[in-house]
């Protein structure tokens, strides 16, 4: 056994999951408080990467400055969402069904724009971390430490604001009973747009770290999605704990599987994992 | 102070509430009693702004509260004590507490108002950093009860606080339920389907039935009615 | 009786004006028609399932592709094998793939189904599209079996022989055209036959509460697995024409967006009826074309539509015509009624 190659796998995967894990966490926040699933979570990491991507790459705008902004525009475009997608059709029957599908055309509609805004190409971004060093054969790229790190913190941070802050707590008071929650005086409404937005920060986080390691498009949310999907069922719906450490897992799994089964059904395992968990434990593999 | 005149509330096309009347005057304990289905929880829902009337008004100290939203009709001091608890089961009893004074912005008052909470109820002073999920049912109750009492209410709405309770802490909560009344001032709307013990506390009362107010007046009055006494007192 | 009768003359009338439509067109505008009855049947397979079981399939995309695919590799002959560097050269014909593409589909609907139909809302969704997205990957990864992403070329063109007939042989966007609209008709027959029977009515009923039509013993998983595999073959059996019709099967067939075809289709037309899905295919094809609409912008057209759809029209486009202008047809003949009176 080749343990160099093995623990380059290991980084290369668990590197993956932190972003797998990173975007998975705003879809639970998502589900959590309102209960839905948003399909377009996977065009609010487009629209991040896009932007990160094309205003360094492209404009040459200074690294922080272009996640600032596309942080900013993130916010909007999910605060934005949240008003006038979600919340026309927010408690009508059938609303889980109906938001899926509207998120769905909004998926459709943002994929579509970026395409039109950018071109169908993918961007290239380098940035000053992009470099490998080579420490015992292992390939260690500096984009992916930086993921790892600033993920983690951004993991840390929210896990933190959730448990301890007033409004993390009100946060959760509304994804544990939403009617109790109105009847301690919690404005829902208030909540629910707090909840979108930061699930798009979260989104735009993911994106903007991960644009340097793989190139951009305008056509790379569904696939994105799919991870999301599979990492949140996987650990059980609105579960945070749980969606971090499956998403870790995901990635490992991934990279193990292509390095030493087959490299070209690697994205294959997800799916069907996915597929066995909801078949045989539908709550997901951890308890909320 | 709490006044509701013909009220009606639809769900879809079942008519719960019909053409409801009644009226909460100041530190009054008033009781509405009815069997299963009777309406008595859609009517406290839509006291709090949870469920909306089709017709009808509700006016609390003089204003207009039908139209509001929940979280104004708590900031105006109406809380309610939902039926079956429904606390926030993954939080302790001091996030649960914190989160019933979640409009109020002073700290120092919530702390002590913390400590109000437990001189009624003992046991949770002891059980702060315990989830709430895994209280006992009574505690569960005290703790459902503590949270609406962060919010500081003029008006109280409970929602069968007896129910699944065993005797001797059904006791309990009637001489908490006194004495909230009687110390503080509280206003009270007490929703029973446990008859006996809601008269003994109330000092009014009405009578729902498919969600229609058949029957009201004083305590004693509702005691000797015959329907009352048949249909609820099981005499 | 009567209204049958007065139902089954709008139907004529309808496939009159359906047959007259491509006459006299220049021959983009006859495979925009031709396309849109294909898509039309692959609309109204996904509807049964939307629209019937009152189901969210995320899957169907499969069985679109799944159909198509089946002809495309069991038709290529050595001439065309050579081209698409495929090992099969078959050369099947045609009343050879149509059963087998069916055949396949119906399977592999009855085998998905049989394993997802355990799950009710976003859950199914999910496994079904994880179904899918694995035979997606496997399309694109088995190269030498399905051609990876290029997919299968060199299809040869629809040929029908009958003994004592002429050979018939579909190449145009025209000549197509009918045999697409005879396939559509028979499915809108199909269906309406189907929704009409036992079968169909314990269908709707278990639509419009699962649990007291369990109660009163329908048995929702058998019901449910057979109309789904019902949908899976007609979606095969677009498939099965959509490949015929382009000479070429690609990944993106049984991929993503196809998924949001189907999904826009349906719910901008209108679920649960027959003609909704007809004209979600229509306003699908032919609104971006109207207005010249770039490729490009179409998608984000639609993707906008089916937010208003959903919020403003839950029902889609078809029914909330339909409820308007019955209220417009009453309104008119309470305003004779009232003049009646009055002249009295
Ligand atoms: N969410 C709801 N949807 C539909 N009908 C409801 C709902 N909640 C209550 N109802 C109906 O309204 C009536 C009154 O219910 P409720 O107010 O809960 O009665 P009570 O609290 O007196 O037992 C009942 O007939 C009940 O079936
Ligand atoms: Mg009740």
């Amino acid at each position: 056994m080749d343990w160099a190659l093995f623990a380059q796998q290991v980084f290369y995967g668990l590197s993956n999951g932190m972003a797998y894990a990173l975007f998975a966490i705003g879809l639970v926040v998502i589900f959590g408080i309102l209960g839905i699933i948003n399909v377009a979570h996977g065009e609010f990491y487009m629209m991040g990467a896009m932007i990160f991507s094309w205003l360094v790459a492209i404009q040459g705008v200074n690294l922080v400055v272009a996640a600032v902004i596309a942080l900013a525009v993130g916010v909007i475009i999910g605060i934005l969402s949240n008003r006038l997608v979600v919340q026309p059709i927010y408690g009508k029957p059938s609303f889980v069904l109906a938001t899926f599908l509207a998120t769905l055309g909004l998926s459709i509609f943002l994929a579509n724009l970026a395409t039109v805004v950018w071109g169908a190409f993918p961007i290239n971004v380098t940035t000053p971390f992009s470099l490998v060093v080579r420490p015992g054969g292992i390939a260690i790229a500096g984009d992916r430490i930086v993921l790892f790190v600033i993920g983690g913190a951004v993991l840390w941070l929210l896990m933190q604001w959730m448990s301890k802050s007033l409004l993390g707590k009100q946060l959760q008071a509304a994804a544990q009973d939403a009617v109790s929650a109105r009847l301690v005086g919690i404005n829902l409404m208030r909540v629910y747009a707090i909840g979108f937005g930061l699930a798009s920060v979260l989104a735009v986080v993911s994106g903007i770290l991960m644009a340097p390691i793989w190139t951009s498009n305008p056509y790379m949310g569904p696939l994105v999605i799919l991870k999301g999907f599979i990492v949140t069922i996987v650990a059980g719906m609105g579960n945070f704990r749980g969606a971090i450490i499956v998403g870790l897992l995901l990635g490992l799994v991934e990279a193990i599987f292509g390095q030493y089964v087959a490299v070209q059904y690697r994205e294959a395992v997800g799916y069907g994992v996915m597929i066995l968990v909801l078949l045989f434990k539908p709550e997901g593999l951890f308890r909320r | 102070m709490l006044k509701i005149n013909n009220l009606n509330v639809h769900y879809g096309r079942v008519h719960a509430l019909k053409d409801v009347s009644l009226e909460v005057k100041d530190g009054e304990l008033v009781t509405l009693i009815g069997s299963n289905g009777a309406g008595k929880s859609t009517l406290l829902m839509t006291i709090s702004g949870i469920k909306k009337p089709t017709s009808g008004v509700v006016e609390w100290e003089g204003i207009r509260i039908d139209k509001l939203p929940s979280h104004n009709i708590v900031s105006l001091g109406i809380v309610q004590v939902p039926e079956g608890r429904h606390l926030f089961p993954k939080m302790t009893v001091l996030e649960n507490l914190e989160l019933g004074a979640c409009l109020s912005k002073d700290t120092g008052w919530n702390k002590q108002n913390i400590q109000r909470v437990c001189s009624y109820f003992e046991v949770l002073g002891q059980r702060m950093n315990q989830l709430a999920g895994t209280l006992s049912g009574g505690e569960q109750q005290m703790l459902a009860i503590g949270r609406a009492l962060m919010a500081n209410p003029k008006l109280l709405l409970l929602d069968e606080p007896s129910l699944g309770l065993a005797p001797l802490i059904m006791e309990d909560m009637a001489q908490v339920i006194r004495d909230l009344r009687k110390e503080e001032g509280i206003a009270i709307l007490l929703v029973e389907q446990n008859a006996h013990l809601a008269l003994e506390l109330a000092d009014r009362g009405f009578v729902l039935e498919t969600g229609s107010i058949v029957v009201s007046g004083t305590a004693d009055k509702l005691l000797n009615s015959k329907l009352v006494k048949k249909a609820y007192l099981g005499l | 009786m009567k209204k049958y009768n007065k139902h089954l003359m709008t139907y004529i009338v309808l496939t009159a004006i359906a047959a007259a439509l491509p006459l006299g067109r220049d021959v983009y505008v006859q495979h925009l028609l031709t396309l849109t009855l294909i898509l039309a049947i692959y609309a109204l397979s996904y509807n049964i399932i939307v629209g019937y079981m009152g189901l969210f399939s995320f899957g169907h995309q499969a069985f679109f592709g799944l159909g198509g695919y089946t002809i495309g590799l069991l038709s290529l002959g050595e001439a065309s094998a050579g081209r698409s560097a495929l090992p099969l050269s078959l050369a099947w014909p045609v009343w050879a793939t149509l059963p087998a593409s069916l055949l396949v589909c119906a399977i592999a609907g009855y085998v998905i189904g049989y394993v997802s139909l355990q799950m009710r809302g976003v859950y199914l969704g999910l496994v079904t599209l994880g179904f899918a997205m694995l035979i997606w990957m496997a399309t694109i990864n088995e190269r030498h079996f399905t051609g990876g992403v290029s997919g299968v070329r060199g299809i040869p063109p629809f040929e029908l022989t009958l003994p004592g007939l002429p050979t018939l042989e579909l190449s145009s966007p025209f000549s197509f055209y009918y045999f697409a609209l005879v396939l559509l008709v028979f499915t809108i027959y199909f269906i309406s036959r189907l929704t009409k029977s036992r079968f169909g009515r314990a269908l709707v009923a278990l639509r419009e509460n699962e649990e007291r039509a369990s109660a009163l013993g329908v048995d929702a998983f058998k019901y449910y697995l057979m109309a789904f595999t019902i949908a899976a073959t007609l979606a095969g059996l677009a498939g099965f024409a959509y490949s015929y019709y382009l000479r070429y099967i690609t990944p993106t067939a049984l991929g993503i967006t196809f998924l949001w075809s189907a999904v826009i289709m349906v719910i901008i037309g209108g679920t649960g009826t027959l003609l909704g899905p007809v004209i979600g295919a229509f306003i699908f094809v032919f609104v971006p074309e109207v207005f010249r609409i770039a490729e490009e912008l179409r998608l984000l057209l639609f993707g906008a539509a089916l937010v208003v759809v959903i919020i403003f029209l839950p029902q889609g486009i078809y029914p909330s015509l339909v409820s308007l202008w019955d209220r417009f047809i009453l309104r008119r003949q309470e305003r004779k009624g009232i003049e009646g009176e009055i002249s009295k």
